[in-house]
């Protein structure tokens, strides 16, 4: 296993995301969370990542436990870790080029000549190597999602994230995203967990899906396994279907008495 | 609404003990600065140069404004040959060192909040942390001791222009003997009580001010919204801080000379 | 803006406010605070100082030639003692040259008037001079005024 979660609680303030949740990650090969907004998906990316820290339970990332590790140690775990953003985060005071050139440089004590060809090489693989002069403000978002792709797989890392890849793409870019997701993957012998809530482009690069609802795992397999599933509340999320177990309406009192009773 | 004031008042410790720990934990980052010097020149040019327009402006406006009301009051008591002893006394003492402040804390203050702001809410400080790259040595201090360093520099550059600015008026256009205006100031500032008082003063001030305005923009509620509160709330800390340690300072400094 | 364009800048910058900061220090202010100017001292006793203060200037015939530099208090007859600053340029005054505490118009700051006395030997520092006039202080001089006035009635 690649990430492990053992019986992990975790709550933000006095809202509680998970409550003794298993979770296991496989090594290589993509897997993919989906579940609607709000049932804790990016929260995992954090623990994954040591941004957070669960209650109790704890979160082993290749083979080293997360909780164990102080901030130098934590350091030198995410060197070996890559995460996609959901906006991205581009540097916006630095251009295309030294966006990439950022954990390189950061990291190592390598040669100008050498980190250029490092970054060239990463911008070649998502096709902008051409951009490389752009700042991040003259960039379209399937162009900045791709250069912060590229930022991610910089120092070649075991595991990569990506939270919410295809939020806000036209079809075009989700596509060259989608593609470049399972290239990279397989071509860098890198694995990659997703977290999203486009169910067809989930299915579509998914190795291992988990479907997500209110903190637990409602449905776990293989992308055809999990479309098969039956479960009304994952079939609403998978079909998009605006009323069943998760109510259309938000908790209110009876709608009768609450438009006449001014009147009475 | 005792409640509420009791709640409030927690918070505002609270916003002020969490202000001094980040303090520290900035001081403690400041070793980085020693191997990267580049990111400090970046920053002395953000926070530096790019106020010094409107300091020197400002400076020449203010000391014209004192040759001509420093002229109209003095010549009252048949004193005009002072003129030169009270504009430099009042530049080097207080309004060199408390207007550079405020200008500061409102161009570049704000702009180091939004700045940093921005960088927490569109998630690059988190991006940075996920690249195993502490933002605070990175992003932090480099603006904050840019601030530290470039403060009494330009509170020097605004008493400067403001002397030239208070010879102007009052030598060329008033009609004060310019070598009266000169002779008057230096005969009358000390450099110890004067001129490096206010000197000191600057450096406290560019210390609080630029402190406050990266903490504010470090700590923002990561939104929009958030950001525009912490810039209004680090321009507004920062002067009343600048207003109110002038007062503490002139009290120490020049009570009983 | 290039890196190397910045640099400069940057460099113009620190350089221009060292610049000022050297400026103000050297020739705007005076270091008399921590040389004690460059002159000697001598004392002079008063009955009652009014208003004087450190700093207050010393003139001779209108032109200032020195300060104050320290105040106290005698512990045997309960007077002031005044240190005067005086400029190495007037060192030609003589011993029996007298000081009086002056107004500068009715109600104006205080300062130390001397006036030269005719002996042939000058002042020299720590020395002291010896005729000296009190400050006139308002509140004395009115009620003074209104007992006369009483008395005369």
């Amino acid at each position: 296993m690649l990430v492990a979660l053992n019986s992990v609680d975790f709550s933000y303030a006095d809202t509680p995301v998970y409550e003794s949740l298993d979770l296991n990650i496989p090594r290589g090969g993509i897997t993919v969370i989906m579940g609607p907004s709000g049932c804790g998906k990016s929260t995992l990316l954090s623990l994954i990542g040591g941004r957070l820290q669960p209650r109790c339970g704890n979160v082993v990332v290749d083979d080293v436990e997360i909780q164990s590790l102080d901030k130098r140690g934590l350091y030198h775990l995410r060197r070996r870790m890559g995460m996609l953003f959901q906006f991205n985060a581009l540097l916006s005071e630095l251009s295309v080029f030294e966006n990439v050139a950022f954990p390189i440089r950061e990291h190592t004590d390598l040669s100008a000549e050498l980190i250029e060809h490092l970054v060239k090489i990463k911008l070649e693989m998502v096709g902008l190597r051409g951009a490389s002069q752009l700042m991040p403000s003259e960039l379209s978002g399937g162009m900045a999602r791709r250069v912060a792709l590229a930022r991610a797989i910089a120092l070649d890392p075991v595991l990569v994230m990506y939270d919410e890849p295809f939020t806000g793409l036209d079809p075009i870019s989700k596509g060259v995203i989608v593609q470049l997701i399972r290239e990279l993957n397989d071509a860098l012998g890198m694995s990659s967990i997703v977290v999203t809530q486009d169910v067809a482009e989930g299915l579509s690069i998914a190795d291992y899906v988990f479907v997500f609802a209110a903190g637990e795992v409602i449905v776990e397999g293989t992308p055809e396994a999990v479309n098969a599933t039956l479960r009304p509340d994952a079939r609403q999320f998978l079909d998009g279907l605006p009323d069943g177990p998760v109510a259309y309406h938000y908790p209110a009192s009876d709608y009768q008495v609450d438009l006449f009773q001014g009147e009475s | 609404m005792v409640r509420g004031l009791g709640r409030a008042g927690i918070a505002a410790i609270h916003h002020t003990g969490r202000g001094g720990m980040f303090l520290a934990s900035l001081v403690g980052g400041m070793g980085m600065m020693v191997r990267r010097p580049r990111l400090l020149v970046q920053q002395i040019h953000a926070v530096g140069v790019m106020t010094l327009p409107i300091i020197l402006v400002a400076g020449l406006f203010v000391g014209m404004m004192l040759g001509l009301q420093g002229f109209n009051t003095l010549v009252g008591f048949g004193a005009e040959s002072s003129l030169g002893l009270a504009v430099g006394l009042f530049l080097t003492r207080e309004l060199g060192p408390v207007l550079t402040a405020l200008l500061f804390a409102g161009r570049a203050g704000s702009a180091l909040t939004a700045e940093i702001g921005l960088m927490r809410a569109t998630q690059q400080l988190d991006a940075m942390e996920m690249m195993a790259v502490d933002p605070l040595p990175r992003v932090v201090v480099p603006r904050f001791l840019a601030g530290v360093i470039v403060m009494p520099l330009l509170a020097a550059l605004f008493s400067v222009v403001g002397l030239f600015g208070g010879y102007l008026v009052g030598a060329v256009l008033l009609g004060v003997d310019g070598g009266t205006f000169w002779s008057s100031m230096h005969e009358g500032v000390d450099v110890v009580h004067d001129v490096l008082a206010g000197v000191f003063k600057s450096f406290v001030f560019g210390f609080v001010v630029t402190w406050v305005a990266v903490f504010e923009g470090y700590s923002a509620t990561p939104t929009t919204d958030g950001v525009s509160r912490a810039t209004t709330r680090a321009v507004v800390t920062g002067s009343l801080a600048v207003l109110g340690l002038d007062y503490v300072l002139t009290a120490i400094m020049f009570s009983e000379v | 803006m290039t890196l190397q364009a910045k640099e400069t800048l940057v460099g113009v910058f620190i350089l221009a406010g060292l610049a000022a900061l050297v400026w103000l220090t050297l020739f705007v202010g005076n270091w008399a605070a921590i040389t004690g100017g460059a002159g000697y001292r001598v004392t002079a006793k008063f009955e009652n100082i009014g208003g004087l203060t450190v700093k207050s200037p010393v003139t001779l015939a209108g032109v200032t030639i020195g300060r104050v530099s320290s105040i106290a208090s005698d512990r045997e007859d309960y007077s002031a003692i005044v240190t005067l600053s005086i400029d190495q340029d007037y060192n030609n005054l003589p011993v029996d040259s007298t000081a009086a505490i002056l107004t500068a118009g009715l109600l104006g700051a205080q300062y130390i008037g001397v006036v030269p006395g005719a002996e042939i030997d000058y002042l020299k520092e720590g020395d002291s001079i010896d005729i000296t006039q009190s400050a006139l202080v308002l509140e004395q001089l009115i009620g003074e005024l209104l007992f006369s006035r009483a008395g005369a009635q």
